[in-house]
């Protein structure tokens, strides 16, 4: 999935810009406004729900499934969207 | 338990020839990865780094009332096994606050065995959820006041707990704290202030393949930079993370850059805990340093739950640079 997102830091070696996920791959950055266009995991963006009957059913989301990502990196969790919530809150799918 | 109680065996030998050669045979096969044992013939200063308020004694640890211990040089993972031989000092009952395992002293991860009161219970406890056992009916009748073994064994999604081999209790591991957390580690204490010293006579660490093996479930090329603007500041083009429950190796490593020989033109990987940062790689040039223009390797480094590799470039001249940082990370389940 691509999205487009803010990048963080100032570019310096304590502060690299970067993008505040877990996994990324920046496609595109415009340094001026500091905006970037990056390809991200499609699982960031679905909810699995198993149904009575065991069936599965993976819906699409618009916002990022912060609940999976909390599970699946409870570090970054705590130290990364603690800090950044608002940049990440604020991704959605074009 | 078979494999588990071998390596028990092999772990309590005192001499220290045969013991390093049993476990070269085991790290020959592929079963052992690190290992360590400590008798408590005295204080390990290089071991219990973290915290020490006990006393050594007749190779015992002496844990008074209020009493902790506690060492982060080691850490609870998918295929690892902690032994200690603990006398609890006490029988279980009202007041009582006494364990031993893999914690942290805040109390907000735990794998161990804990006396609460009149109940000893064995418990997996991670991000706030409890899972315990009662396990005070399997103890020995005499485990307040003689020497038992008491083993956790940490395999790919359960942990067991025995009790002088006897298995005790089993629990879903549904949580394992990410490595190098600060304070985390092994945890032995004492916290009431009840009469009756806890005393530990050995501990032993074995990390092992866990029974259920990892599988490549997924492999990708990380891939980032090209022509890069003169005065393009330090950027992290992408970034790789191992989620929760699953490991990754970096097989290969490929950096490129048209140029070592402009300060401050470069491309590197970093591997990150979250906390500290390594090199894995760089080339061009950064701080005066040449690093040459093409760098191929196959690290074959296992990443852990928690661990980031990032893939980053920089180009403080003036004008347009070819630089490409990549890895092939292959994710297991």
């Amino acid at each position: 999935m691509r999205i487009i997102v803010r990048l963080i830091g100032k570019g310096t070696p304590e502060e690299p810009y970067e993008v505040p996920l877990p996994t990324y791959t920046i496609i595109k950055v415009d340094y001026k406004t500091k905006i970037a266009i990056v390809e991200v995991p499609d699982e960031y963006f679905t909810e699995t729900e198993i149904k009575r009957d065991g069936t599965v059913e993976v819906r699409k989301l618009k916002r990022i499934n912060i609940k999976k990502l909390m599970r699946l990196y409870p570090l970054w969790y705590k130290t990364i969207y603690q800090k950044y919530r608002k940049i990440i809150d604020e991704i959605e799918l074009e | 338990m078979g494999e588990e109680k071998e390596y028990v065996t092999y772990a309590i030998k005192n001499d220290l020839q045969s013991l390093l050669n049993d476990v070269k045979a085991y790290i020959r096969r592929g079963q052992i990865r690190t290992y360590y044992v400590d008798h408590f013939n005295t204080k390990d200063e290089w071991l219990w780094n973290h915290l020490f308020m006990g006393s050594i004694s007749n190779g015992k640890l002496i844990l008074s009332n209020g009493k902790v211990v506690v060492s982060t040089r080691f850490h609870a993972d998918r295929g690892s096994l902690l032994e200690m031989r603990v006398l609890w000092g006490i029988t279980a009952q009202s007041g009582a606050t006494r364990l031993f395992g893999w914690g942290h002293p805040s109390g907000w991860f735990f794998i161990g065995f804990e006396m609460i009161g009149e109940t000893v219970y064995a418990i997996v406890q991670c991000h706030g959820e409890r899972r315990q056992v009662d396990i005070t009916s399997q103890l020995p009748s005499d485990y307040d006041s003689a020497f038992h073994s008491y083993v956790i064994v940490i395999d790919k999604n359960v942990v067991r707990f025995y009790v002088n081999t006897i298995l005790v209790a089993e629990i879903e591991l549904f949580a394992l704290t990410p490595h190098f957390t600060t304070g985390e580690g092994l945890i032995i204490g004492n916290y009431d202030t009840i009469a009756g010293d806890m005393q530990v006579d050995w501990v032993t660490i074995v990390y092992f393949t866990p029974s259920e093996k990892f599988t490549p479930t997924s492999q990708k090329v990380y891939s980032g930079g090209g022509d890069i603007a003169g005065g393009t500041s330090l950027t992290t083009a992408w970034s790789y993370t191992v989620p929760e429950g699953k490991r990754a190796i970096i097989e290969a490593i490929q950096l490129i850059c048209d140029t070592d020989s402009v300060n401050e033109v470069y491309g590197t990987i970093l591997l990150s805990n979250g906390e500290k940062s390594m090199n894995i790689g760089t080339v061009g040039q950064a701080v005066g340093i040449s690093y040459g223009k093409i760098m191929f390797t196959y690290p074959r480094i296992e990443l852990l739950p928690g661990m980031q590799v990032k893939g980053m470039y920089r180009n403080g001249d003036t004008s347009t640079h070819t630089i490409w940082v990549r890895a092939l990370i292959t994710e297991l389940e």
